[in-house]
C-alpha cells in the first residue's frame, strides 16, 4: 500500500511539477486507464441498481395492485353479506354465490402476495388470513340465526363487519408499506444513476485533456486511440445517460399516471363498497342514523379518490357515476328518515340506490381493471435495455482502458 | 486564468449540475386517499344526574307518574296544542325501541315488521291518537331502532316522542326524562350454558366470573353497585352479550328475566337461573316537558289494564315463555316542577 502511495505520489509530483515526458505520459496512463475501468465497473454497477430498484419498484406496485385487489373483493363480500342479511330469510342466490366467490378469491390472494412481501407485511397478511376464517363463520351464524328471525343474528353480523373493519384496516397498512417501498425503490434506482455521471464526465475530461496534450507535445493532429476512447466515453454518456433517463422517467411517468390512477381506483371501489354496506348496515339498524355518518366519510372518501383520478386520466365518468348513487343513497335516507322503511329498503335493495350502485360497480370494475393493467405494464417496460446497457457498459469501460493504453503506448514506445 | 483552471472551473459548474439533473425527484405515489364526513355539531358534554334526597323512594318500590288528567279523549278530540294534537297532525309516532329484544322488540325478517310486547303497547297509543285500526297501525308508527344507551338521549333531543324498549323506571332516570305509569315488571337474573354449574349471580360473584351486561342499562348498575367483585364487559346491546357468551368470552349473561327467555329461545342450549335480585318496573319513556303526553298514556293504559287489552297482548308475547301474570297497578302522585 505504502508503495503504490509513493508511486501515485511519484507520478503526481510529475503531473504537477512536469517531470520527464515519458514519466507524464505514464501518469496520465495510468490514471486514465483506472478512471476508464471504474466507469465500466461502477457504471454498470450503478445502471444495475437501477435496473433492480425499478424491477423492485414494479414487483412493489404489482402487490400493491394485488393486496388491493383482495381489500376489495373482502369489503365487497362484506357488503353482500349486509345487503343479504336485510333482505331477511330470502336471500338473493346469484350475491350469494358472489359473495363465496369473493371469499374465496380473498383466502387464495392473501396466499399468493403474502408469499411475496415483505417479513413484516407478510405477517399481517397471514393474520388476515386467520381473520378471514372467523370472519366468514361469524357471517353463517348471522345468516343462520336471521333465517330463523333470531336477532342475535344481527349482534353477529355486526360482529363481523367489524372484524372486516380491522382486516381492511391491516390491509390498508400493508399497502402504505408498499407505497413506501415503490417510493424507495424509485429513490435507489434516481440514486443509482449517478454512478454513470460521476465517473464518466471525469474520464471524458482526462481523455479530452490528455489526448490534447500528447498531441501538442507530440505535433500530431490527433492521438486516435485516444479520440476513440474519448468518442466512445461520449457516446456511452449520452446514449447510457439517455437511457437511463428515459427508464427512470418511464418509470415515474408510470408511478405518476397509470399506477397512481390504478391506486385511486381500487381506494375509490373500496371505499364505495363500504359506503354501499354501511347502506344496508343503516337499514338493519333502521333509522338509527348514526351509521350514515360512516356512510359518509366513506363517500367522501370515494369521491375524492375519483376526483384526483379524474385530474390524471382525464375521464370523470366515474365520478358522476358515484354522484349519481349518492342521490340515490340520499333519498333511502330521506325516506327511512321520514318513517317509510319499507320504501327505503325497497330501493336500497332492489330499487334506484341498488341499480345505480351496480353502474358503478361494472363502470370502476373495467377502470380499475384497465388501469392495473396499464401500470403492470408500464412499471414492468421501464427498465427495459438497462440489462444490456450495463455489460455494453462493463465492455466499453474496458475497451476505452485498452484504447488509452494503446494511444499512450505508441508515444511512449517513442522513448524505447 | 491557465488551461488547467478553466478546465477545474468548468468542471465545478458542470458536475454539479449534471448531478442536479441526475438527483431531480419525479413523481412518486401519495398516501391513500382518507375522506372525511361533513362535520356535525359536537355532542353536549355529558351531564352527570344523581337523586334528589327527597325524590328518593326509599321503601315504595313502584315509583309514581303523572295522574290522568281524566279518562281518555277520543282520537277525533285531543285538546288543542297538546303534544298528542301534534303528533296527529305530524301523522306519525316517532317510536324508539329495540329490534333485538325477542317477545318485546324484534324484527320478523320475513314480515319485516319489528313486532313484540313493546310494540304492541306502542300500537295501542298510535290508535288513541290516530284512531287508526290494526290493519293500519303499524304504518303510524315511525319506528327508530336504539341501543340500549341511546334512549334517553333520543329522547331528550326530540328524536322520538316515546320510547318502549324495557326500559326500567327509575329516580335517576326521572331527572332526564318522563315515565308512564308501569307496564310491565320484570326483574334482574342471570343466563349461562345449559352445561354451566353456576346457579346464581352469588355463584358468578363468589367465582368473580366475567359477565356480560348491556352498557347504559340498570342492570349494569346493579352490578356494578351489588356485585362489584364481577368483572362487568359492556356491549351496546343485549344480543351482543348472547355472542359474547356464545364465542366464550364471558362466562354469564345478566339482564332482565324477560330479555333472558328472548335470548333462551334463540340459544336452547342456555337457561335462566337464580332468583330475581332486583326489581325492575317497566315504564315508556318520554320527553320530561311533555307532560301532557305522559298523563294520556297513563289514561291508555288504565283502559288497557281495565278492559283486558293488557292482559291480551301479555298472552300473545309472554305468557308461554314466563307464565301467567296480571298487570302490574299504576301508581300516580307526582306533581309537575
Amino acid at each position: 500500500m505504502q508503495v503504490f502511495g509513493g508511486t501515485v505520489g511519484r507520478a503526481w509530483r510529475a503531473v504537477a511539477t512536469g517531470g520527464d515526458t515519458p514519466t507524464r505520459l505514464r501518469t496520465w496512463m495510468v490514471g486514465s486507464v483506472v478512471v476508464a475501468v471504474l466507469f465500466g465497473v461502477l457504471g454498470a454497477v450503478g445502471v444495475g441498481r437501477r435496473d433492480s430498484a425499478l424491477g423492485d419498484g414494479d414487483a412493489a406496485s404489482q402487490q400493491l395492485i394485488a393486496v388491493q385487489d383482495v381489500q376489495v373483493r373482502l369489503v365487497h363480500a362484506d357488503s353482500i353479506a349486509r345487503e343479504n342479511y336485510l333482505r331477511g330469510g330470502i336471500e338473493d342466490a346469484a350475491k350469494r354465490a358472489t359473495y363465496e366467490t369473493e371469499l374465496a378469491a380473498v383466502s387464495d390472494g392473501l396466499v399468493a402476495v403474502g408469499n411475496r412481501v415483505l417479513p413484516d407485511d407478510a405477517a399481517m397478511l397471514a393474520a388476515v388470513s386467520a381473520q378471514l376464517t372467523r370472519y366468514s363463520g361469524l357471517i353463517e351464524q348471522a345468516r343462520a340465526n336471521n333465517r330463523q328471525g333470531f336477532p342475535v343474528g344481527a349482534a353477529y353480523l355486526r360482529t363481523a363487519n367489524d372484524l372486516a373493519t380491522t382486516m381492511v384496516a391491516s390491509l390498508r397498512d400493508v399497502q402504505s408499506s408498499l407505497r413506501s417501498q415503490v417510493n424507495d425503490n424509485l429513490d435507489g434506482a434516481d440514486t443509482a444513476g449517478l454512478w454513470l455521471h460521476l465517473t464518466g464526465w471525469p474520464l471524458l475530461v482526462l481523455l479530452l485533456t490528455g489526448g490534447g496534450w500528447v498531441a501538442f507535445r507530440f505535433r500530431r493532429l490527433l492521438n486516435v486511440p485516444l479520440a476513440v476512447a474519448a468518442g466512445v466515453t461520449l457516446l456511452l454518456l449520452v446514449i447510457g445517460g439517455s437511457m437511463q433517463g428515459s427508464a427512470m422517467s418511464d418509470a415515474e411517468n408510470a408511478t405518476g399516471s397509470s399506477l397512481q390512477a390504478a391506486d385511486l381506483a381500487a381506494q375509490a371501489r373500496s371505499a364505495a363498497f363500504e359506503a354501499h354496506a354501511q347502506e344496508s348496515s343503516t337499514l338493519i339498524a333502521r333509522g338509527s342514523g348514526g351509521l350514515d355518518v360512516a356512510w359518509q366519510a366513506s363517500a367522501a372518501t370515494a369521491a375524492s379518490a375519483l376526483a384526483r383520478m379524474c385530474i390524471i386520466t382525464g375521464d370523470c365518468t366515474l365520478v358522476g357515476t358515484f354522484g349519481s348513487y349518492a342521490e340515490a343513497h340520499d333519498a333511502v335516507r330521506a325516506s327511512d328518515d321520514a318513517g317509510d322503511w319499507d320504501g327505503a329498503r325497497a330501493a336500497s335493495l332492489d330499487g334506484e340506490a341498488a341499480i345505480a350502485f351496480a353502474a358503478f360497480d361494472e363502470a370502476s370494475s373495467a377502470a380499475a381493471a384497465s388501469l392495473g393493467a396499464e401500470a403492470a405494464s408500464a412499471m414492468s417496460s421501464a427498465a427495459d435495455g438497462l440489462a444490456v446497457l450495463r455489460v455494453v457498459l462493463f465492455l466499453a469501460g474496458l475497451s476505452v482502458a485498452a484504447l488509452v493504453l494503446v494511444g499512450y503506448g505508441q508515444r511512449l514506445r517513442e522513448y524505447r | 486564468m491557465n488551461a488547467r483552471t478553466r478546465t477545474s472551473s468548468a468542471l465545478a459548474v458542470a458536475l454539479p449540475a449534471l448531478l442536479l439533473v441526475a438527483c431531480a425527484g419525479g413523481e412518486r405515489l401519495p398516501a391513500a386517499v382518507q375522506g372525511e364526513a361533513p362535520s356535525t355539531s359536537a355532542a353536549p358534554p355529558a351531564q352527570t344526574f344523581t337523586c334528589p334526597a327527597d325524590q328518593q323512594e326509599v321503601g315504595d318500590l313502584t315509583p309514581k307518574s303523572y295522574a290522568p288528567d281524566g279518562p281518555l279523549p277520543s282520537p277525533d278530540d285531543l285538546p288543542a296544542g297538546s303534544t298528542m294534537a301534534a303528533i296527529r297532525a305530524s301523522g306519525t309516532l316517532r317510536v324508539g325501541v329495540s329490534a333485538d329484544t325477542l317477545l318485546f322488540g324484534a324484527r320478523n325478517p320475513q314480515t319485516g315488521q319489528i313486532e313484540g310486547f313493546d310494540i304492541d303497547m306502542l300500537k295501542e297509543v298510535a290508535k288513541a291518537i290516530f284512531g287508526a285500526d290494526d290493519d293500519t297501525v303499524y304504518d303510524l308508527l315511525d319506528i327508530v331502532v336504539i341501543p340500549y344507551s341511546q334512549r334517553i338521549p333520543k329522547l331528550r333531543s326530540g328524536e322520538v316522542d316515546i320510547v318502549a324498549h324495557t326500559m326500567t323506571i327509575n329516580c335517576v332516570r326521572w331527572q332526564q326524562i318522563a315515565f308512564t305509569s308501569e307496564y310491565y315488571t320484570s326483574g334482574q337474573r342471570v343466563l349461562v350454558e345449559a352445561t354451566s354449574s353456576y346457579q346464581s349471580i352469588d355463584d358468578l360473584a363468589a367465582a368473580q366470573a366475567t359477565v356480560c351486561v348491556p352498557d347504559g342499562s340498570t342492570n349494569q348498575e346493579n352490578l356494578a353497585r351489588d356485585y362489584p367483585q364481577i368483572t362487568a364487559v359492556a356491549v351496546p346491546d343485549i344480543s351482543d352479550c348472547l355472542v359474547a357468551m356464545q364465542s366464550g368470552a364471558v362466562q354469564a349473561i345478566t339482564g332482565d328475566d324477560t330479555v333472558l327467555a328472548g335470548l333462551q329461545v334463540q340459544d336452547p342450549a342456555t337457561k335462566v337461573v337464580g332468583e330475581n335480585f332486583s326489581f325492575e318496573p317497566y315504564g315508556l319513556g318520554i320527553a320530561a316537558d311533555r307532560v301532557d303526553l305522559v298523563k294520556f298514556v297513563n289514561a291508555l293504559l288504565a283502559e288497557m289494564r281495565d278492559d283486558g287489552r293488557w292482559q291480551a297482548i301479555y298472552d300473545d308475547w309472554l305468557a308461554a315463555a314466563l307464565g301467567p301474570q296480571s298487570p302490574p297497578a299504576a301508581r300516580y302522585g307526582r306533581t309537575e316542577g
